[in-house]
């Protein structure tokens, strides 16, 4: 029974203080949004005045188009096709989500997707886009290991949509969007299994959770996290990467999807990855697996949809170290990042012949210099270049301000930005 | 502080910014309380700034920053709960919303979150203010823009609804 005021206070307190978590930073950002916004008038004129005269255009070039069909004859004008800008979107370990315009590097939105990230974070696939384009998804760190819920934005406007928690004793550190159903796999641990939890993000539910890998009893995790996750186009398979401070448990893994059921593959061993030693980056090339591996020397592995290697290429890169890797959109090449603190550098490897092309040259036996590109989460660029998220310590920290570099094709960085905290993942519109 | 406010309404970021300092804490708690979700928080005070930077205009001159900011929060809170695109499973009776504890102080935590989550939205703004931001009255009316008088009032009506929604009547 709540007998007076100050029971009731008491009673408050305790219920809401363990809800209450500290916003570091929220006063900066608070700040910021609003100097920010302070522009929107003067853009939304502009705005305005664009599109009025984006109408009388149209009908100009309608009304020539309808002219020159009723005469059978070739319209004088041609519909220009603008190129469409593009967006990079990034979340840090402060887990600020921030859209970039990749060419300027401008900021076009800042959000919090929750507090900071309470010690520095191995970078995972915390930043994934619909297949739409339209909701850009996000894992805040609450935890060294990742983070318990998905938060929804909308990617052109940064308005906050949907929060979906996931289910309660498991650690989330990675999520993959099926490319058909818009589903979400989230990739976590609980201290003794891999968890994989399907979501519906439609009616943010989640469908169901299946551990997937039992690991090793009475040893320590250590730093080993779910590290990526991909589907294959059609949504019926997930693979995801596990990993990185235990040989023994490091690889990838996978699962058959079929509606909210998940058949994980079989290890040789047990506590094992179906494909161990491989997945720090990992991607997906049609149906063959790309990945790079945490061997010394380094090499990036290609595994057929059996889980068998197809090809394992020496990438000239410093080994014992996470790199990513990206995929062109055509399938026939990968480009491998190394490590900043193993001395970065680029390798382009052709997937059909299995030669490695260096393009930016690693340091060696020190952390990359300022010029070389390195990271470990990367993505694809419409011109053919890659943004990379630099690290030089290997981790995100909260307290670091973090690089997002835009390298081209020779392996130039053309562009940089600096972001209050480390930045974890990265991600771009194609 | 009257300076400071003129500088505020004249658009002065380094005034926000001092203005906004002493209160941005209470507002994310007072968020907090409305949403029991601590990221939809932050977005709704980060939303409420930059509603706040906006209609400056409308700070009367000499008035205090404070409650007035507060005042938006709150209206933002309510954007967000009715807003049908947000139909979030974390906030608001979240299985996950309270840190772990004991049994007992759990259940009494879950109990408490959901009689709050249940009251209608003035009633919870008025109890969040004055029990969980620990304001008193006058603060609290000058918040909801209501006088002190009717503001106790609501109060007690509030805290009526909350105990009967603990199940619990007055002694």
């Amino acid at each position: 029974m709540i007998r007076d005021d100050e029971l009731l206070r008491a009673r408050i307190h305790e219920a809401l203080d363990g809800v209450q978590r500290p916003a570091p930073g929220l006063l900066r950002r608070c700040v910021a949004a609003a100097e920010h916004s302070s522009r929107a008038p003067r853009l939304r004129t502009v705005a305005i005045a664009a599109a009025l005269a984006a109408v009388a255009a149209a009908v100009v070039v309608l009304t020539l188009l309808q002219h020159s069909l009723s005469h059978g004859t070739p319209g004088p004008v041609q519909s220009p096709t603008p190129a469409p800008q593009q967006v990079l979107y990034t979340v840090d370990a402060g887990n600020d989500v921030v859209a970039l315009d990749a060419q300027s590097m401008r900021v076009l939105w800042r959000r919090s997707a929750g507090g900071a990230a309470p010690a520095a974070v191995t970078a995972t696939g915390l930043l994934k886009l619909s297949a739409d384009e339209r909701t850009l998804w996000v894992l805040p760190i609450s935890d060294p290991r990742g983070g318990t819920a998905l938060r929804a934005f909308d990617a052109r406007t940064g308005t906050p949509g949907v929060t979906i928690a996931l289910s309660g004793g498991a650690v989330y550190s990675t999520f993959a969007v099926d490319p058909r159903s818009g589903d979400i796999a989230a990739v976590g641990q609980d201290g003794t299994r891999i968890l994989v939890s399907l979501v519906d993000p439609r009616r943010a539910q989640v469908l169901s959770t299946t551990a997937t890998r039992q690991l090793p009893p009475r040893a320590p995790l250590g730093s080993d996290l779910a590290l990526d996750a991909v589907f294959t186009a059609d949504g019926s398979r997930l693979y995801y990467s596990y990993g990185f401070a235990n040989a023994d448990r490091s690889g990838v893994d996978w699962a058959d999807v079929s509606g909210a059921q998940l058949q994980p593959c079989r290890a040789q061993a047990a506590g094992a990855a179906c494909a161990p030693g491989v997945g720090v980056g990992l991607a997906l090339a049609g149906t063959t697996v790309v990945a790079s591996d945490t061997g010394n020397p380094a090499q990036l592995v290609t595994l057929g949809p059996d889980g068998a290697v197809r090809r394992r290429v020496a990438t000239g890169l410093v080994g014992d170290a996470e790199g990513g890797v990206v995929v062109s959109r055509d399938g026939t090449t990968a480009t491998v990042l190394g490590a900043c603190p193993n001395g970065g550098g680029v390798v382009r490897v052709d997937l059909a012949g299995g030669t490695a092309q260096p393009v930016a040259t690693p340091v060696s036996g020190a952390a990359a210099a300022p010029e070389t590109p390195c990271g470990v989460r990367a993505t694809l660029l419409a011109d053919g270049g890659i943004a990379v998220s630099r690290l030089d310590t290997g981790f995100a920290g909260a307290n670091s301000p973090g690089t997002v570099a835009v390298v081209d094709a020779t392996g130039r960085i053309l562009r940089q930005a600096t972001l209050p905290a480390g930045v974890v993942d990265l991600a771009a519109t194609p | 502080m009257a300076a400071r406010c003129v500088d505020v309404r004249e658009r002065d970021v380094e005034a926000f910014e001092a203005a906004l300092a002493p209160v941005i804490d209470k507002a994310h708690r007072l968020a907090t309380a409305m949403l029991h979700d601590p990221a939809a928080a932050e977005d709704a005070v980060q939303e409420a700034s930059i509603k706040a930077w906006r209609k400056l205009d409308h700070l009367h001159e000499g008035a205090e920053l404070g409650p007035w900011f507060l005042g938006i929060v709150a209206n933002e809170c309510r954007t967000t709960l009715r807003s049908r695109w947000r139909r979030s499973v974390g906030p608001l009776g979240s299985d996950d919303a309270v840190a772990p504890g004991r049994t007992g102080d759990v259940e009494r935590s879950r109990d408490m979150l959901d009689a709050l989550a249940a009251l209608r939205h003035k009633d919870r703004l008025v109890i969040a203010l004055h029990y969980w931001l620990d304001m008193p009255v006058e603060e609290v009316a000058a918040v909801v823009g209501a006088s002190p008088a009717a503001t106790k009032a609501r109060l007690y009506r509030a805290v009526e609804r909350l105990r009967a929604r603990l199940g619990e009547g007055r002694p």
